[in-house]
């Protein structure tokens, strides 16, 4: 083994008596605590950031934390290399309590050689996958800095075998929520980490992400960007490769938290229900009037969420990332729902690809974990143009009814204002995908494409045909646009019902309690389905 | 005797007297405002009268109307209760003049009491022992400063037409005074239409005691027994008790005596409170209430009297049968009942009172001024009610509240009698008196050892520390989190300190980003700032008066005012937007 320490500590135990090796062992757990390493605490602390220990004294429930691995030593350093003393070998693993719940959570720590993996904490995180496999506990990786540890790595002997953390987070997928935060450097390896976890929160002006930084980049490109230009927060937030970004550290730890309020332990159990009483945002008051009759006129869509959910019950997922969807864990009657909602204050709401995948994931993430899915419905239809086949919104939105269609939990769908075309079957609309509640508000419009547009593309040669086509086109209008309308949708009962919209809450609630949490597989002995991406 | 009286008031103290004119053979007549058109007092009376419009000034403050509904209805007597026009010299001169009885002393003797200067002299020149305070008006913070190093900090600005705290500010150093007269005047002035003010010096630590004095209108003026009133938020009172426990026989004869000799210099007539404070074996007097006070049942309880009946008789020209310093029976406590919510800073919230169930037990009395299904309306003050224990010993009164209370159902309005619970059960209030900050010192601890129910069936489901939701804010926004179930360890679930970021977003609940919302139902009294004034973070920004109540609503962020949505005067409902701040644009 490396470095004097060892061949002292094994020295001192040999000779020792039962409680001088308590002691002993006392002293050298006690060695990795931030008091014994003042310099390397106070060395993270310049750098505007916690500690490893911090993070987790702040993640977790008081006095929770257990750890495990916290006497171990590095691997060996591969010849012509030295490792440096690594306490914990950069990496605090432990079992813990959050808000109450058990979890796993492994902290990486950024002053021991850059939180590089090497090969004993590589062997901790498989263990803390291990864990949260087995204990069925949501698993919480704080990442900062990482990478392959060099002093260990430049050796085929030991990297030929690869590493089996990547096979294992796919086992965590959908089992267990599985989170992480990045909390400094996380170009590489955290980023691939990330990529296989739920969710994902980084800390503006300390965070970044991305398959490389800026030094490879410029060897590659030529590119001379900053680490923020590249991967920041915000840019990488508005890309989608993370869920949130937060303006410090503890927001992001607490938004870790909020995020699993959402969600049950593992997916076999019920998520903790908010006990009540219920209030909802003042703005409830208004929901009447929040959606304008004049299907060009903007609104944000999020008071329509706020109208509905409990007070303060609601998480938007991705909120930077494709804003003409809005997803967002709620809560109505204390009970989670996962909502997806078109936006129109963006694109009008149109879907394009990053839209599409915001949403295919989000129900992804639902469905894994007995969330029902409410939608709220004001689509103009998918995104037409080449820019918008450049990024096969095709499959991209083929994903997203995928995901509706294998997805077994309760799903309920209000049309706010338009329900055109495609779109209108992505959103749970009507009985596309058994919807178990599907209503519409007064300002529904439900058609297979907007109709001026369809006049156009229908009716051209009629038009063209007639003595006076200003006329005929006003006259053919005029005779579709009667078709269309909630009136007309509930008469052939392609919807449950017109409701009025300030009582879209207690119809919510009540359907919320009458359904069955989960429905059996619709084709029984299906080993997999197949996405379209 | 009379034959028919007016009552001038509304709530439990109108019920009060409706019923004991009802005993005596008196006719009643209620009046009312538009919401409480369906009140229990108007219920009671014999004959109603409306008064037009809800607030308190249009309705239970209109003089003349109150004159006219005498004439209207041939009441020969008013009784004006406690509030609204009890102590209100102008008002009871209106009723001498028109030939009518005000139930209570003589305007001029109101007028001289209800200047708490003149008032003051009035009792330096009885012999009755007085706080330092100074004899003059103050108008300017040099006279606060000037008075805080002759007599000691801390010092009390007190309003001169005042009382139940309002317009009154406590400095307790030369280098706290900044701003506090100008809203102790500016309080004062919505409050009591004037801004004259006083300074005393404010005794830390000590006792509200009170005498109960009773006169005729032949010469015989009497002291009924004292009343411990220490019990008290924001200087309301909250528990009071009769008789005030440990005070030495001789205390008591001299503070019944002078307040005798007070009474006599203004020649007064029917009941009357003088209230002291009593600090070290020594009393020094407060002020006098002209008018029966909210607490006026437990010296009923203890003596066996009933003092609405005296006011009536008295008013009616009967001698009183009672001598002065008649000893008291066993030992009353009585809690007020108000419609408020101690969670959230004791906000009053008026609304339907779904379900009132009141105990009857051995040596309970209810004094209630409202029933299962009434409407707690928001433009009066939030008292519901008072429970009051009779035992033979201070102890076993304090145990019959207790338990009274904890049988008492009440839903529809949060109230404060779970904090009252807390309280009685304290260590230091059953070991005895406590003093007059003794409520605000624990009210924190005792609000959080308030049990959660269940809204569903109101079935205790455990202590808050364990399960209620742990709150979180990122950003602008606040999260919850669900209690989790309890740990199979035994360890606690979920047990952690709140962050600072959460115990300063606390301040600004209700209040996201630059829209401030209104916390309550009320009117808005003031407005501080303008559009486009520059404000800093925890600026006042306006008033709003809720249930005689004033809240303050401060910026939640420096910014700018980009938008004043509201009127002074202008109701406003709760959470309704009020002011727009635009924290974006910097302030120097």
């Amino acid at each position: 083994m490396n470095s004097a320490i060892e061949i002292s500590k094994t020295a001192r135990i040999d000779s020792a008596s039962v409680q001088e090796r308590i002691e002993l062992i006392a002293e050298m757990r006690s060695k990795t605590f931030d008091d014994a390493r003042p310099q390397a605490t106070s060395k993270q602390h310049g750098l505007g950031k916690l500690t490893a220990r911090e993070r987790i004294g702040y993640l977790v429930d008081e006095g929770s934390f257990t750890e495990f691995g916290g006497l171990v030593a590095p691997g060996q350093a591969q010849a012509g290399s030295q490792n440096s003393p690594a306490p914990a070998d950069g990496l605090v693993t432990g079992t813990a309590w959050v808000d109450g719940r058990p979890v796993v959570v492994a902290s990486f720590d950024f002053t021991v050689m850059g939180g590089s993996n090497g090969v004993i904490n590589t062997r901790k995180l498989e263990r803390c996958r291990e864990r949260a496999l087995n204990d069925r506990s949501p698993l919480i990786i704080l990442q900062d800095g990482g990478g392959h540890r060099v002093q260990e790595g430049l050796d085929s002997r030991h990297f030929a075998s690869g590493a089996i953390g990547f096979q294992q987070m796919c086992d965590l997928s959908g089992l267990v929520p599985v989170v992480t935060a990045i909390l400094g450097p996380g170009f590489a390896a955290p980023t691939n980490i990330a990529a296989l976890c739920d969710f994902v929160v980084m800390v503006r002006g300390l965070s970044t992400m991305g398959i490389a930084g800026p030094a490879i980049v410029e060897a590659a490109t030529g590119e001379k960007l900053t680490k923020e230009q590249i991967g920041g927060a915000d840019v990488q937030t508005s890309n989608g490769l993370a869920d949130l970004a937060t303006d410090t550290e503890h927001e992001a730890l607490d938004a870790l938290r909020v995020y699993l309020s959402y969600l049950p332990s593992h997916a076999q159990a019920a998520p903790l229900h908010m006990p009540g009483p219920y209030q909802v945002a003042p703005i409830a008051k208004r929901v009447n009037n929040l959606v304008p009759t004049d299907s060009r006129h903007a609104y944000d869509v999020r008071d329509v969420i706020e109208s509905i959910a409990d007070l303060d019950s609601i998480c938007e997922i991705k909120p930077m990332h494709a804003r003409n969807i809005v997803t967002s864990l709620v809560r109505i009657g204390g009970r989670p729902v996962g909502v997806v909602a078109n936006q129109p204050m963006f694109l009008g709401g149109a879907m394009d690809s990053p839209a599409c995948e915001k949403a295919a994931h989000f129900i992804a993430l639902c469905d894994a974990y007995g969330i029902a899915l409410l939608f709220l419905v004001d689509v103009p239809g998918f995104l037409a143009g080449a820019g918008a086949e450049s990024t096969q919104l095709g499959r991209r939105s083929g994903r997203l009814l995928y995901e509706l269609g294998i997805a077994t939990v309760p799903r309920f769908t209000v049309v706010l204002r338009k329900g055109y075309g495609g779109g209108y079957f992505a959103m749970g609309g009507g009985r596309s995908f058994g919807a178990d509640l599907c209503v519409a508000w007064p300002t529904a419009e439900i058609c297979a494409m907007p109709i001026e547009g369809a006049i156009e593309v229908a009716y051209r040669r009629d038009i063209d045909a007639s003595a006076d086509p200003s006329a005929r086109r006003a006259e053919l209008l005029a005779a579709f646009r009667r078709n269309v309308s909630p009136l007309s949708a509930a008469d052939g009962f392609g919807i449950d019902d017109v409701i009025e919209p300030a009582a879209t809450r207690d119809v919510l609630l009540s359907a919320l309690s009458r359904v069955q949490l989960r429905r059996p597989p619709r084709v029984p002995g299906k080993l997999r389905s197949i996405s379209p991406i | 005797m009379l034959s028919k009286v007016l009552v001038a008031n509304r709530g439990e103290i109108a019920a009060r007297i409706i019923r004991t004119c009802a005993e005596l053979g008196i006719a009643t007549v209620a009046v009312h405002s538009e919401p409480d058109k369906n009140a229990l007092h108007v219920r009671l009376a014999d004959e109603a009268i409306a008064l037009a419009g809800d607030r308190a000034g249009e309705t239970y403050l209109n003089q003349q109307a109150l004159i006219e509904a005498c004439r209207a209805s041939g009441a020969d007597a008013i009784h004006p209760g406690y509030g609204f026009l009890a102590e209100n010299a102008t008002f009871a001169a209106l009723v001498e003049e028109n030939g009518l009885i005000f139930i209570g002393p003589s305007s001029a003797a109101i007028g001289q009491l209800g200047d708490k200067v003149r008032a003051r002299a009035l009792a330096i020149a009885a012999g009755v022992p007085v706080v330092p305070g100074s004899k003059c008006r103050v108008n300017t913070m040099q006279d606060v400063l000037g008075f805080g190093a002759d007599h000691g900090w801390p010092v009390a600005i007190k309003a001169v037409h005042g009382g139940g705290g309002r317009g009154m500010r406590v400095v307790h150093s030369d280098d706290d005074v900044g701003g506090l007269l100008e809203s102790a005047k500016a309080e004062a002035k919505g409050a009591f239409g004037n801004d004259e003010m006083y300074l005393e010096r404010y005794l830390d630590r000590a006792r509200h005691v009170e005498v109960q004095i009773f006169a005729d209108r032949f010469g015989n003026t009497v002291w009924l027994g004292d009343r411990d009133c220490s019990v008290q938020r924001l200087h309301q009172k909250l528990i009071e008790e009769a008789p005030a426990p440990d005070l030495s026989d001789e205390l008591r004869r001299q503070m019944g005596e002078a307040s005798v000799r007070l009474a006599r210099q203004v020649s007064y007539v029917g009941a009357g409170t003088v209230e002291y404070l009593v600090h070290d074996g020594e009393f020094f007097f407060l002020e006098v209430n002209t008018r029966i006070q909210v607490e006026h049942p437990v010296t009923e309880m203890v003596l066996g009297v009933d003092l609405v009946r005296e006011q009536l008789l008295v008013a009616g020209g009967a001698k009183i049968a009672w001598q002065s310093g008649a000893a008291p029976r066993g030992h009353a406590i009585e809690c007020r009942v108000n419609a408020e919510d101690p969670s959230k800073g004791f906000h009053p919230k008026p609304g339907r009172i779904e379900l009132l169930q009141l105990p009857w037990r051995p040596g309970i009395r209810f004094d209630f001024g409202y029933e299962s299904g009434d409407t707690v309306p928001p433009f009066y003050d939030s008292l519901v009610g008072k429970v009051i224990a009779w035992g033979p010993s201070r102890e076993l009164a304090l145990t019959r509240l207790a338990e009274a209370l904890k049988a008492m159902v009440i839903t529809g309005v949060p109230t404060t009698i779970p904090v009252v619970c807390q309280a009685l059960k304290h260590g230091e209030m059953r070991a005895g008196p406590v003093h007059t900050r003794w409520l605000e010192a624990h009210l924190d601890d005792l609000v959080t050892a308030i049990p959660m129910r269940d809204n569903k069936d109101d079935k205790v489901v455990s202590a808050k520390p364990k399960y209620v939701p742990t709150e979180v804010w990122i950003g602008n926004r606040r999260y919850l989190i669900p209690p989790a179930p309890p740990r199979m360890d035994g360890q606690p679930a979920g047990r952690r300190s709140s962050s600072a970021a959460v115990q300063g977003r606390r301040a600004e609940l209700g209040q996201s980003g630059g829209k401030v919302v209104s916390p309550i139902h009320g009117v808005v009294l003031d407005i501080a700032v303008h559009v486009g004034q520059k404000v800093s973070e925890g600026e006042r920004l306006l008033t709003v008066e809720a249930m005689k109540m004033e809240n303050i609503v401060s910026a939640p962020c420096a910014g700018v005012v980009d938008d004043v949505l509201v009127a002074v005067k202008s109701s406003v409902a709760a959470d309704q937007h009020l002011i727009t701040i635009n924290p974006s644009v910097p302030v120097a």
